[in-house]
């Protein structure tokens, strides 16, 4: 079994019952990706799978089988913030953390698509994502910030 | 928890998917987008022997037009389905039904014909597929497909009719008629969770007078439910705000005939706000069909 990474090809012969949120952490040894209900309702476990926000709880490892996967370790190139990340230290927009690589995956991929998304947008975007200490507020902050500051970037 | 051991097969055609099923021993299941079977394996709440995984077999995950109608492959995305013009353009109803559906990341794996498989009792889309009179290709051991159409494919046990063996390959929407006006409103205890209840609505309207009505729920009976009394007191009449609440009620009266109390709201609850979310629906549907 071989996917991609975070740019780099990974192999491995996991047994089929490991899920890729598991393979992520264990295996592959990148603990951003954070597990939480299992059952796909808080969105910490969420990654790029193709380019697309989905739940590493709910589906195999051997299902990456020739995909691309980006975790919130591969979101910027370097030791940098992206301006995402740095928007959500700036507005106080985690405290324990839990969340927060769930919350970075799903709006990396809501900017890329949309530059300039809208409060709704925003909001829809993030319905599937549980945050129990900051209460959103911060969250909703850090991305109207950064949607203000795309906008008047052009 | 985590998924108990289960062997796993990724065939690559629907030939390969029905030996699998018919090679395989009991207690296989299919893996579409899993979100519906995942957490069940994570809870070992299910407990297959083998998983017939699907994703990665030709021809399921298109969405065609045969004869006008909208065909869904097993594995096209709910994601993908709610961006389709062709979604939009035959069938509105269901393009308004998809965003109510749990969230946008697990939409973007899970699955409309794995949805309407797992029947499940607060579920949008079952309700879609009823109203719209939706028909299910399911392919089986003796190799040539049977087609059943939803009226009998959601069952009134909360099952669906598909056995052991069986697998959906695609389920097939008969275009609506252009210019319905069409709504999907649910009562839900935060957004993305299951419908508390949902009602589904279509209306055809000529001439100002009601030409087809489709009005179905989810959620007010452990099964999806097909308001034909409540269509027939619209056929032909004009739509005035007295006789969609009287239709209204009667949708309501009678989807939630068999009206369940679960963690989140009780019988009660589910026959309290059906009459007034069918009304709204039905306003709505009203408002948007084109005279």
């Amino acid at each position: 079994m071989e996917f991609t990474l975070n740019g780099q090809s990974i192999q491995g012969k996991p047994e089929p019952r490991v899920l890729l949120s598991d393979f992520i952490r264990d295996t592959a040894g990148l603990q951003g990706t954070k597990v939480g209900c299992e059952h796909g309702a808080c969105g910490a476990c969420t990654v790029l799978f193709d380019g697309v926000p989905i739940r590493s709880c709910l589906m195999l490892a051997v299902q990456a089988e020739g995909h691309e996967v980006t975790t919130v370790e591969g979101l910027c190139g370097g030791p940098e913030f992206s301006p995402l990340q740095q928007a959500f230290h700036d507005c106080h927009a985690l405290q324990c953390g839990f969340c927060t690589a769930g919350f970075l995956v799903t709006l990396t991929a809501l900017f890329r698509d949309k530059p300039h998304p809208t409060d709704t947008e925003i909001s829809e975007a993030i319905a599937g994502h549980l945050c129990r200490c900051t209460g959103y507020v911060g969250i909703l902050e850090a991305a109207r910030r950064l949607a203000a500051e795309s906008a008047a970037a052009g | 928890m985590k998924p108990a051991e289960f062997a796993y097969e990724a065939p690559r055609s629907v030939a390969a998917i029905r030996s699998a099923l018919a090679a395989g021993p009991k207690g296989a299941r299919i893996l579409a987008g899993g979100q519906g079977l995942v957490p069940l394996l994570n809870s070992r709440t299910a407990r297959p022997t083998l998983l017939v995984d699907i994703n990665r077999a030709a021809d399921l995950g298109e969405i065609d037009r045969p004869g006008g109608d909208l065909r869904v492959g097993a594995t096209v995305r709910m994601a993908d389905a709610e961006r389709s013009e062709d979604v939009r353009e035959a069938c509105p109803l269901l393009s308004q039904a998809l965003p109510w559906v749990a969230n946008p990341q697990v939409r973007n794996r899970a699955t409309i014909v794995g949805n309407l498989v797992s029947a499940n009792r607060g579920s949008e889309l079952p309700a879609v597929a009823l109203a719209l009179e939706a028909v299910f290709t399911i392919e089986g051991p003796s190799g040539s497909p049977r087609r059943c159409p939803a009226s009998v494919f959601f069952r009134t046990d909360g099952t669906v009719a598909c056995s052991a063996g069986e697998f959906v390959s695609s389920v097939t929407f008969p275009r609506q008629a252009p210019g319905a006006g069409c709504a999907f409103l649910e009562a839900q205890r935060r957004s993305a969770h299951y419908a508390l209840l949902g009602v589904a609505a279509a209306l055809v309207i000529r001439g100002g007078r009601v030409a087809g009505a489709r009005i179905a729920m989810a959620g007010a009976s452990p099964f999806p439910v097909r308001c034909h009394s409540a269509e027939a007191m619209l056929a032909g009449e004009a739509a005035t705000p007295g006789l969609l609440a009287a239709a209204a009620r009667e949708a309501a009266r009678t989807a939630t005939s068999d009206a369940y109390d679960d963690l989140h709201a009780t019988a009660h609850y589910r026959r309290a706000v059906a009459p007034e979310l069918a009304l709204r629906t039905l306003t709505a549907a009203a408002r948007s069909a084109a005279r």
